[in-house]
C-alpha cells in the first residue's frame, strides 16, 4: 500500500512539472523542433516561395562544388577561433578587476559593458560604420595622433574581419562578464584566506582557486561563445554585408543571402544543416570533454 | 474588359455588403510615412468601407518580411517598393498579373515604353510609380572657384581628356578628390556603374540576360581607368569599403566635384536640407552633366532607379480585387504627383507634376538627355537581377583590393552571371 501511493504520488508530482514546462515545451516545439524539420526536408529540395521539388542530394553536391562554401567556412572558422578566445578572457578580465570594486563600482561597470547587448544593433553599426570610415572615421584619427597611417578598416579583407570581430566581441563580452561576476563572488573567500596562509602568492590563487572554482562558468561561456560565433551574422550584416568581395561572409550570412535575396531556400537549409552538424559536434565535443574536469 | 467587369461587380458586392470594413494589408518604405498615410487617406475617404493598414518595410528588411510573409501563406496585399526587389516576387509566383486592370486613358498617360519595363512574358506585372534617374553632376560652386567651370546652359557635354584636364586640375586631397568611386552594399552601385558607360560597356546586350558583356574589352579598359584613379588619387580612398551613402556624404560636404547621383541632388530645397541638417558647411550648387565621352562610343542610356507597386496572391479573390482597386489609385496622377515630389523623384505619367520647376535648367537637361540617349537596360527585368547586382559589385571589390585584375574579376563576374542563370533556367525547367 504504502509503495503504490508513493508511485502515485511520485507520477502526480511528474504531471505537475510536466504541466509547469508544457508552455514552454510547446514553444521549443513550435518555434524550434518544427523548423528544424522543415529546414532538414527542405536541405533534399530545390525550393522557392511557393515551389518545391525534390533533387535528393544535389544541394549538397553542389554546395561543396562551390568555392563560396570553402571561403564560408574559412571566414567562420576565423571569427571562432579568433573572438571565442578573446570572449572568455576579457571579460574574465574585467571581472576579476572590477569584483574588487565596491558595490557602486560594480554596478556601474555591470552596466556599462552590458549596454550593448541591449542596444540596437543598427544604431550601433551606425557609430562603428562611422568609427572606421577610412577619411572621416575616429579610428584612423586615434592611429593618426601615433604616426600611423590610415586603415582601410572596411576595404581589405583581413581588417574588414578584424572590424567585424571587433564590433563582434563588444557585443558579446557583457554577458560572461555578468556570470564571471557571479561566480568570482561565489567562490568562498576562507579558501583564499585559507590558501594564503599556506604561503600562496595571487598567482597561485588565480590557477589552483579561482580557475578551478569557476570552470562551471568558463565552460559555459565557451560552449555559448563556441556557438554563437559560429553564428556571427549581425555585425556582418549591418558593417560589410558579406563584403568586400565575399571576404566576411559567414554561413549565417550565406543563408540569409541565399533564402531572403536569392529566393534559393533548399540551398539556405543546406547550408543551415551544415551549421547545425558543426554546432552540434562543438557544444557536445567540449560538454563531454570538458565536463570531467569540472569541479563542483 | 471582362476582366474589368469582375473587378467591379465584386468591388462593389464588398461594398454592398455592408459589414464591417475589409482591412487591406499594404506594405511600402517608399517616399515618407507621411505621405503614403495621405494618399491611403483619400484612398479611404473615396472607399469608406476599407481600412487600409500601412507597415513600414525598408531595404533588407523588407526582402525579410514580405519573404516570410509569402512563405507563411499571408502576404501583404500591396507593396510598393523598389522595382528590381519586387520583380523577383513575380519570378517566384506570388503576383497577380495586372494586365487589362488599366483603362486606355491610364496606359495612355503612361511615359511611352515605361509599362514595357514591368511586363514580363507578355503580363503587366505591376503598376510603374515613380522613378529617379542615376545622373553625373557638378559641383559647380567648387569647380567655378577652381577656375575650371567648362559647362553652359546648352552645352554639357565633354570628352574624356577634358574630363582628366579638369579632375587634375580639382584634384586637391583630403579638401576634395576630383570623383569618387565605391564598391560596397548592394544599392547604389550604379553610381560607380555608371562610368563603365564611358568606355562603351554595357551590362548585357540585345536584352539576352543568360550572358554579360560586362568583361568586354571596353569593360576592362573601365575598370583599369577606375584603378588607374585610384592610383594617382583623385578618388576618396578605401573603394571596396564604400557605399553610396559615402558618396552623399562627400557631395554634401563639397569634397568631391564629380560624382553619379540622383537629379534630386540638385534640387536647391536638398541642397539647403544638408546644410539645415550639419551635412554642409556651405551653398554647393550642383548641375547635372554628361558623362565624359570617348569618340565612337554611343551611351547605352541613362540608369533608372524606379519604385513599382505590386499586388500579391491571396486565396481571397474580393481581397485580391480590393487590393488592384487600391494599387490603382494610389498610383492615380494626384496620389503619384504627391509621392513622387515629395520623394524627389520622376513621375512615370505624363499628367505628374515635374520634379524640377517648369523652366528649371537641370529638368530642361534631364529630359534633353534622356529623349536622345534614352534607358539603360539593366536586366532589371531578369530573373536574377539582384543576384547579378551583387556580384558585379564583388568584382568591382576584388579589382579594387588587388586580389585579381580587372580582366580576371570581370571574367569572374560572367561566370557567376552565367551560372545564376542557369540555376534559375534549372529550378523552371523543374
Amino acid at each position: 500500500m504504502e509503495r503504490s501511493e508513493s508511485v502515485i504520488n511520485k507520477i502526480s508530482k511528474a504531471w505537475a512539472a510536466y504541466l509547469f514546462v508544457l508552455p514552454m515545451l510547446i514553444g521549443l516545439i513550435v518555434f524550434n523542433l518544427k523548423p528544424l524539420i522543415d529546414a532538414v526536408r527542405l536541405s533534399f529540395f530545390k525550393a522557392g516561395i511557393k515551389t518545391e521539388i525534390f533533387i535528393g542530394l544535389k544541394n549538397y553536391i553542389e554546395m561543396f562544388k562551390d568555392p563560396i562554401f570553402w571561403i564560408v567556412m574559412k571566414n567562420t572558422l576565423f571569427y571562432v577561433f579568433a573572438m571565442v578566445p578573446l570572449i572568455i578572457f576579457i571579460p574574465l578580465l574585467i571581472a576579476l578587476i572590477v569584483s574588487k570594486l565596491k558595490s557602486g563600482g560594480q554596478t556601474f561597470f555591470r552596466m556599462a559593458f552590458y549596454l550593448p547587448v541591449v542596444s540596437a544593433g543598427v544604431v550601433m553599426s551606425l557609430v562603428w560604420l562611422w568609427i572606421f570610415h577610412p577619411v572621416f572615421g575616429l579610428a584612423n584619427y586615434a592611429l593618426s595622433l601615433f604616426g600611423i597611417d590610415p586603415v582601410m578598416w572596411l576595404a581589405q579583407p583581413f581588417t574588414a574581419r578584424l572590424a567585424v570581430c571587433i564590433v563582434q566581441i563588444g557585443w558579446s563580452i557583457g554577458i560572461p562578464l555578468i556570470l564571471y561576476l557571479s561566480a568570482l563572488a561565489a567562490v568562498p573567500k576562507r579558501i583564499y584566506e585559507a590558501a594564503s596562509i599556506d604561503g600562496a602568492n595571487p598567482f597561485q590563487q588565480f590557477t589552483k582557486i579561482t580557475i578551478p572554482l569557476i570552470m562551471p562558468t568558463t565552460v559555459y561561456v565557451l560552449i555559448i561563445a563556441s556557438v554563437g560565433r559560429f553564428q556571427t551574422f549581425s555585425a556582418i550584416f549591418l558593417l560589410t554585408a558579406g563584403g568586400p568581395a565575399n571576404s566576411t561572409i559567414s554561413i549565417c550570412y550565406r543563408i540569409y543571402q541565399l533564402g531572403f535575396g536569392f529566393f534559393r531556400f533548399g540551398e539556405a537549409s543546406t547550408y543551415g544543416m551544415i551549421l547545425l552538424a558543426i554546432c552540434f559536434t562543438v557544444a557536445f565535443v567540449q560538454f563531454r570533454w570538458l565536463s570531467k574536469k569540472l569541479e563542483f | 474588359m471582362i476582366k474589368k467587369l469582375l473587378v467591379g461587380i465584386l468591388l462593389v458586392g464588398i461594398l454592398a455588403m455592408g459589414a464591417s470594413a475589409t482591412t487591406l494589408k499594404y506594405w511600402t518604405g517608399s517616399c515618407v510615412p507621411e505621405y503614403q498615410q495621405m494618399v491611403i487617406d483619400k484612398f479611404e475617404e473615396a472607399y469608406p468601407d476599407i481600412k487600409v493598414e500601412m507597415e513600414w518595410v525598408t531595404g533588407g528588411n523588407e526582402a525579410v518580411k514580405v519573404t516570410a510573409a509569402c512563405k507563411a501563406g499571408d502576404p501583404p496585399n500591396v507593396l510598393m517598393g523598389y522595382a528590381g526587389r519586387s520583380i523577383a516576387y513575380a519570378y517566384q509566383g506570388v503576383l497577380v498579373p495586372l494586365t487589362g486592370t488599366l483603362s486606355e486613358e491610364d496606359i495612355e498617360d503612361f511615359v511611352p515604353g515605361v509599362l514595357d519595363l514591368y511586363t514580363l512574358d507578355g503580363e503587366l506585372m505591376s503598376y510603374p510609380a515613380y522613378q529617379s534617374l542615376i545622373a553625373y553632376l557638378a559641383n559647380k560652386t567648387l569647380l567655378e572657384e577652381a577656375g575650371i567651370w567648362p559647362f553652359t546652359m546648352e552645352n554639357r557635354s565633354w570628352t574624356l581628356d577634358e574630363w582628366m584636364e579638369t579632375a587634375k586640375k580639382i584634384n586637391n586631397p583630403p579638401v576634395n578628390w576630383a570623383a569618387c568611386v565605391h564598391a560596397k552594399g548592394k544599392g547604389g552601385d550604379y553610381y560607380t556603374a555608371m562610368y563603365f558607360q564611358i568606355f562603351g560597356a554595357n551590362l548585357y546586350q540585345d536584352g539576352d540576360y543568360s550572358k554579360t558583356t560586362l568583361n568586354s574589352e571596353a569593360g576592362i579598359r573601365a575598370l583599369q581607368w577606375l584603378l588607374d584613379l585610384r592610383n594617382m588619387g583623385w578618388i576618396p580612398p578605401g573603394v571596396a569599403g564604400l557605399a553610396s551613402i559615402d558618396v552623399a556624404k562627400f557631395s554634401a560636404s563639397g569634397q568631391i566635384a564629380m560624382y553619379g547621383a540622383t537629379p534630386a541632388q540638385c534640387l536647391s530645397k536638398n541642397i539647403q536640407g544638408d546644410i539645415d541638417a550639419g551635412r554642409a558647411d556651405r551653398y554647393y550648387e550642383r548641375w547635372m552633366i554628361e558623362l565624359p565621352s570617348v569618340e565612337g562610343v554611343s551611351s547605352p542610356g541613362l540608369f533608372p532607379s524606379p519604385t513599382n507597386i505590386v499586388v500579391f496572391k491571396v486565396e481571397d479573390m474580393a481581397m485580391q480585387a480590393v487590393a488592384i482597386e487600391f494599387a490603382k489609385f494610389i498610383n492615380n496622377p494626384v496620389c503619384q504627383s504627391l509621392l513622387a515630389n515629395r520623394a524627389s523623384n520622376f513621375g512615370t505619367r505624363k499628367s505628374v507634376e515635374p520634379l524640377f520647376a517648369e523652366g528649371d535648367h537641370n529638368h530642361n537637361f534631364a529630359l534633353k538627355l534622356a529623349a536622345r540617349v534614352g534607358i539603360a537596360d539593366l536586366g532589371m527585368n531578369s530573373p536574377n537581377y539582384l543576384e547579378v547586382r551583387f556580384a558585379r559589385v564583388d568584382a568591382l571589390a576584388e579589382a579594387f583590393m588587388g586580389l585579381k585584375t580587372p580582366q580576371e574579376a570581370l571574367d569572374d563576374f560572367a561566370e557567376k552571371v552565367e551560372e545564376a542563370y542557369r540555376k534559375w533556367k534549372e529550378a523552371r525547367a523543374l
